[in-house]
């Protein structure tokens, strides 16, 4: 093996667009335990031609992340099991500093601040406006796939 | 922690608040200053001042808001508990995620404000204190030579002199002596500690 493709090997290269990038994609992470809701993320989400995983609670996510990949966090506050806070505090607790945006269904400034002192990296009220939703979820892609 | 030279610094436009604040604040001794503005703050506040700012956002003239953003340039790290009649989410999002402490809304719970407060102040009196060692750890590694640099780095690695030597092509002896200089310099009384001075001083040295 040359010594360049060997490189482009060690790298990781992105089998969708054969483009060269420093590491897999990112995954987006759909945890919300109200199907509707997560589903309605889900086909919004799916504009961004991104891998997305489901999940009903933080302990399936805890689960399923084991994997390795990396990934953005799209939760729920309010989940059955583990809040979003909690999980939130639990990834940062184990190190683990992936980008997360927490959905709110009620505009509590509390919880807000909380939030964003837990480590997350914005805070969304439902209704929210597709748009900006997607704008936000792409900046936090944005600074998962810089570092 | 000891916060009893701290100061607690109200800015808001009204005047009922401030008294109140400052009232309140003062009933559990802690020292209070209290400023009309934003400007007239800024106009008095010396960075090396220990404290934190209770901060209103509507006001005339710069904002909190403008205020934060004024003080994150000048890099001071006092901390900021923002008070407010009128904020939202993405406010209240958009001032933590630059570093405020907190965001309150009126009206308040006394005993969970004046809780926050002291919470803050042990924060930037902690956050003062490591400051000054940190100043005092890079005032001692600046005596240091170029080579004794080299040396410590490399014994905080946990590296035998006989290494270390053998890595920078002197005699074992002359790795002592640096060493022996590098303690003596740094201050430091073991291993243990010089360890954690190089730590804290990481960015510096």
């Amino acid at each position: 093996m040359s010594r360049n493709l060997r490189t482009a090997w060690e790298l990781g290269m992105d089998q969708s667009s054969g483009s060269l990038v420093s590491a897999p994609a990112s995954v987006l992470y759909v945890v919300d335990g109200e199907a509707v809701e997560r589903e309605s993320l889900v086909s919004l989400l799916g504009r961004l031609g991104r891998e997305i995983r489901e999940c009903e609670t933080a302990e399936a996510f805890l689960d399923q992340m084991r994997d390795g990949r990396p990934f953005v966090l799209i939760a729920s506050t309010h989940l059955p099991g583990l809040s979003g806070i909690e999980l939130l505090r639990k990834l940062r607790a184990r190190g683990i500093q992936a980008p997360a945006i927490l959905i709110s269904d009620e505009s509590d400034i509390p919880t807000a601040v909380d939030a964003i002192r837990s480590g997350a990296a914005d805070f969304i009220e439902r209704p929210y406006i597709d748009r900006i939703l997607l704008r936000r979820i792409e900046a936090a892609l944005e600074s998962s796939e810089s570092c | 922690m000891d916060t009893s030279g701290a100061t607690v610094f109200v800015v808001d436009d009204d005047d009922a608040v401030r008294d109140s604040l400052s009232l309140l604040l003062k009933s559990v001794g802690l020292h209070t200053r209290c400023f009309e503005s934003a400007d007239a703050f800024l106009g008095d506040y010396d960075p090396a001042q220990l404290g934190c700012l209770l901060l209103d956002i509507r006001m005339p003239g710069m904002s909190g808001i403008d205020l934060q953003r004024e003080l994150l340039r000048r890099e001071a790290s006092i901390p900021i508990i923002f008070i407010t009649a009128h904020g939202d989410i993405q406010m209240a999002v958009d001032a933590v995620q630059h570093g405020a402490v907190d965001f309150i809304q009126k009206p308040f719970d006394d005993r969970e404000l004046v809780s926050k407060v002291k919470a803050s102040l042990a924060d930037s009196a902690r956050h003062h204190e490591e400051d000054l060692e940190r100043y005092e750890i890079h005032k001692r590694s600046i005596t240091l030579t170029a080579r004794e640099r080299e040396v410590m780095s490399q014994v905080v690695q946990g590296k035998a002199n006989k290494v270390i030597a053998s890595d920078l092509g002197v005699s074992q002896r002359t790795v002592e002596i640096h060493r022996a200089r590098v303690m003596e310099k740094m201050k430091a009384g073991s291993l243990a500690q010089l360890v954690r001075m190089v730590l804290i001083a990481e960015a510096d040295i």
